[in-house]
């Protein structure tokens, strides 16, 4: 009974604090096993050697992350992409691994593209997360990639914006014409572009889908990386083909540097968010089962 | 009526070569000035009407501006080549969607302030009268006060001083707050998961259940629970199917309802026909 | 004000993590209970997204799109879109209130005049994708007077009219559509559902919504952990490292695990007491 009664009135901050703990120990250190390997000592006799080895947590890589892959690796060079990467600080544990991840694969293909955006920290994150990656794969600003900075009204920017690309954005996020840039070189209207890729944690796909996908569908298709609250809504569009993939949430990350053979921070990550998982499903069930407990104990108590 | 559809396009032809003209210097200035003073006098007109001219005033206004989009959607595209885009298919709007879109991105990005004016209005009291919670407001006036002259004059005076205190203000402050905000929910997950996820009849135990093999299977410690089992019940495999089967048709269906209801709204809005404080107004 | 400015650029990086970390802790610090220091990192919060708004809207779409096409490029028209837009502060007033309606009408009908496209690119391709094969059948060729198996018919360039159904392909697509059309009728609300067979199929509707909401649930929660992972990924790695070197993620480790003690040791003193600080979170 006094079981009963703690679980049922333990402190929340408990909780939070096992909840701290299980998500730092595995970023802290890697999880190791102990295994035995059985070797033959120097007598011929067998010789255990007892070792902690690194789990290494297996990635199974999801049929809508891989549509998304398989599209970037089919397009022609000096193609042209526009990344949307609508997140703000907010989203960043999710939206982040996937734009950099999605950023590497555009530049190891040696894919043009420019971003634009709709919220208003999406431009400097973005344009940071790109400097931080243009000198590995030997990129430049202007010439390779662009960013035209945060765009207010979604809706009415992309009705300009396909009609024409550099009257609806003449400037970069850094006050440079477009014009002027190579990689924008050809780009004029919507027909020019191959891919359009919205990183979001809204349903500003939806948007791109109306306006942009949906009048140039012949020439033009879209991706999605979304967080895991807005997924199981843009599911319904990659069933419908609208939208060619979608990377998920954080798993979404950890499955694209797993097909780039990249170890970034989703990777990191991928035992912290297993264990924290597993930490949920284990209260949810404790909490029933206190609740059962409780259940039958009212009901004894009640028959006696 | 093909005589008057002339006649508008004749005289918003002239309009175009006569009056919507660059101008510089001088001009420039006068035809700012002939603008306001125009805007001025139609409203001030309008201020003098009854209400009943308003009200047709506002909803011929509505009219026009979703006009314009509607017919230009639904009116017979044909090809229309340009130097720059020779597949480009259009109608006679096609031209001016760029123009109207940019107008309608400038009014926009005008109603930014509304929120700011809202807010420095209730902080600005606050402050005023002292008390408490005058240093909450206080914080805010400062955050909003230095990120906003110092990202103004990140343009004009693009120093180093300016764009590394920006940098401070905003990926610092500004991001680091953004990201924490959201990050506290996980916590009350936890609680709630613990105190509140309680199944009390089918429907909850049915949601719970899909809940934690969609949970299993998006982490890699479903993937090794399962691994020995058949490739059909690998937590993977069951969580892509639910995703995408009876899921996808769910949100399908919400989808259709909310399409239809967002269509029939627009549609009264458009038209004219809905009821409310803002559609009866003065 | 000549020294400042080096001595901002040679030390912005650890500014910007210190600053981080007291931000971070600070928000934290509601998960004792609310207290001062986290309603003023809130109303921070708020002054600083608020500005960044104001500075982006200027930079990135007023100031080039309308300041610099009046003043630079002469196009004096654009003024009548900043009239408008201003027409919204009348809303402000009480008397000129009408005012602000007259703005609102033009963006609700800009709005209004999209939805056309909007509706039509966003629903219309679903509809035929819905309409999905329930009885599995091989792929069909265009005429194949010699009858060739598919990989011959392939190889030998004959057109695929329609993809082959296996028997799993059928078995989705039933459940595909099942599901469908019993939410479809659990959302029909414009006329009362007096038939049997269609308060039935709404029933079902809202059984299988459970699939959908659960799926939606799962996908949430990890959505939130992965926010927290990378919220101690910064404090532990960005800042731990950064500012500390490489014993850095384990010293702050040791640093936040002495909070959740110092915390939890609070929150057992005041239950002793017997004061209520276990709010509902």
């Amino acid at each position: 009974m006094n079981v009963l009664r703690f679980l049922q009135t333990v402190d929340r901050r408990l909780l939070y604090a096992l909840l701290f703990l299980t998500v730092a120990i595995p970023l802290l250190h890697p999880i190791v096993v102990p295994t035995v390997v059985l070797g033959r000592g120097p007598l011929g006799w067998l010789h255990p050697t007892f070792a902690l080895r690194p789990f290494v947590l297996p990635v199974t890589v999801s049929p809508s992350t891989l549509m998304v892959y398989d599209e970037i690796q089919s397009l022609p060079p000096n193609s042209f992409v526009l990344l949307a990467p609508d997140w703000a600080a907010g989203s960043r544990g999710e939206n982040g691994p996937q734009t950099e991840a999605l950023m590497r694969h555009l530049m190891k293909r040696h894919i043009r593209f420019a971003m634009v955006s709709f919220d208003p920290q999406g431009p400097i994150i973005s344009e940071a997360m790109a400097k931080r990656l243009q000198d590995q794969y030997g990129y430049v600003e202007g010439v390779n990639w662009t960013n035209l900075g945060f765009k207010v009204d979604q809706q009415d920017f992309l009705k300009a914006f396909v009609l024409d690309v550099r009257g609806a954005a003449p400037q970069d996020y850094n006050g440079k014409p477009v014009a002027s840039e190579p990689v924008m070189a050809g780009i004029r209207s919507a027909h020019d572009i191959r891919l359009v890729i919205d990183i979001s944690a809204s349903d500003s796909y939806t948007y791109f889908i109306k306006f942009m996908q949906g009048p140039y569908k012949e020439n033009l298709k879209m991706a999605a990386a979304l967080t895991s609250v807005m997924a199981p809504e843009a599911e319904n569009f990659v069933s419908s083909r609208q939208l060619i993939g979608c990377l998920v949430g954080l798993k979404g990350a950890i499955e694209y540097e797993h097909l780039l053979g990249v170890s970034g921070t989703a990777t990191a990550a991928n035992a912290s968010l297993s264990a924290a998982h597993v930490l949920i499903i284990f209260f949810i069930v404790l909490g029933n089962v206190a609740m059962l407990l409780e259940r039958a104990a009212r009901r004894r108590e009640d028959q006696e | 009526m093909r005589f008057f559809l002339w006649l508008f396009l004749w005289l918003f032809r002239w309009l175009s070569t006569w009056l919507f003209v660059p101008r510089h210097g001088r001009a420039l200035y006068e035809s700012l000035a002939g603008a306001i003073a125009f805007s001025i006098v139609v409203l001030a007109v309008l201020s003098a009407a009854p209400n009943s001219i308003r009200k047709y005033t506002i909803r011929a206004v509505t009219l026009l501006a979703g006009a314009f989009f509607a017919c230009e959607f639904l009116y017979p595209v044909h090809s229309m080549p340009t130097g720059a885009d020779p597949a480009h298919r259009g109608n006679f709007l096609t031209p001016y969607v760029f123009t109207v879109t940019t107008f309608a991105l400038i009014v926009s990005a005008w109603t930014v302030g509304l929120g700011l004016l809202n807010l420095a209005q209730l902080h600005g009291k606050r402050l005023i009268r002292g008390g408490e919670n005058a240093i909450y407001s206080a914080a805010f006036f400062f955050g909003l006060i230095s990120v906003g002259i110092i990202g103004l004059l990140q343009k004009p005076h693009a120093n180093a001083i300016n764009k590394n205190l920006y940098t401070l203000l905003y990926t610092g402050a500004l991001q680091n707050l953004d990201a924490t905000v959201f990050s506290i929910i996980a916590f009350y997950i936890v609680s709630a998961a613990y105190r509140a996820f309680r199944v009390r009849s089918i429907e909850a135990t049915l949601l719970l259940a899909t809940a934690i093999v969609v949970m299993l299977g998006q982490t890699s410690i479903g993937q090794v629970m399962t691994s020995h089992f058949p490739t059909a019940m690998h937590t993977e495999v069951i969580r892509d199917w639910i995703m995408s089967q009876p899921n996808a048709a769910a949100v399908r269906a919400i989808n259709f309802g909310l399409a239809v209801g967002s269509l029939a709204v627009a549609l009264r809005v458009w038209l004219g026909l809905e009821r409310g404080s803002f559609f009866d107004s003065q | 004000m000549t020294g400042f400015s080096p001595w901002l650029a040679s030390h912005l990086d650890s500014l910007m993590l210190w600053i981080g970390v007291f931000c971070t802790l600070g928000f934290y610090s509601v998960l004792y209970r609310e207290n001062r220091v986290y309603r003023f990192f809130e109303h921070l919060y708020l002054g600083l997204a608020t500005g960044v708004l104001l500075v982006e809207a200027w930079n990135d779409v007023l100031l080039p799109k309308w300041f610099d096409a009046i003043f630079k490029q002469g196009e004096w028209w654009w003024i009548f879109a900043s009239i408008v837009g201003l027409m919204y502060y009348f809303i402000f007033s009480r008397k000129l209130n009408w005012v602000a309606r007259l703005a609102i009408g033009f963006s609700l009908g800009v709005t209004a005049g999209q939805e056309f496209q909007a509706f039509t690119n966003n629903v219309w391709p679903q509809i035929p994708k819905s309409f999905k094969p329930l009885v599995p059948h091989p792929a069909l060729y265009a005429p194949n007077p010699l009858h060739l198996p598919p990989k011959a018919a392939e190889a030998a360039h004959i057109p695929l009219l329609y993809p082959q159904v296996t028997v799993p392909d059928a078995i989705n697509n039933i459940v595909f559509t099942v599901v469908l059309l019993c939410v479809m009728s659990y959302f029909f609300f414009s006329f009362e559902q007096k038939s049997r067979a269609l308060k039935g199929t709404a029933a079902m509707g809202r059984w299988l919504l459970m699939f959908a909401f659960g799926a939606i649930f799962g996908s949430t929660i990890m959505a939130r952990l992965a926010l927290l992972i990378d919220r101690v990924n910064f404090l532990m790695t960005d800042f731990g490292s950064g500012v500390m070197g490489p014993p850095g993620p384990l010293i702050v480790f040791f640093i936040l695990f002495a909070l959740c003690g110092l915390m939890l040791w609070m929150s057992l003193r005041a239950r002793a007491r017997g004061e209520g600080t276990d709010e509902p979170s």
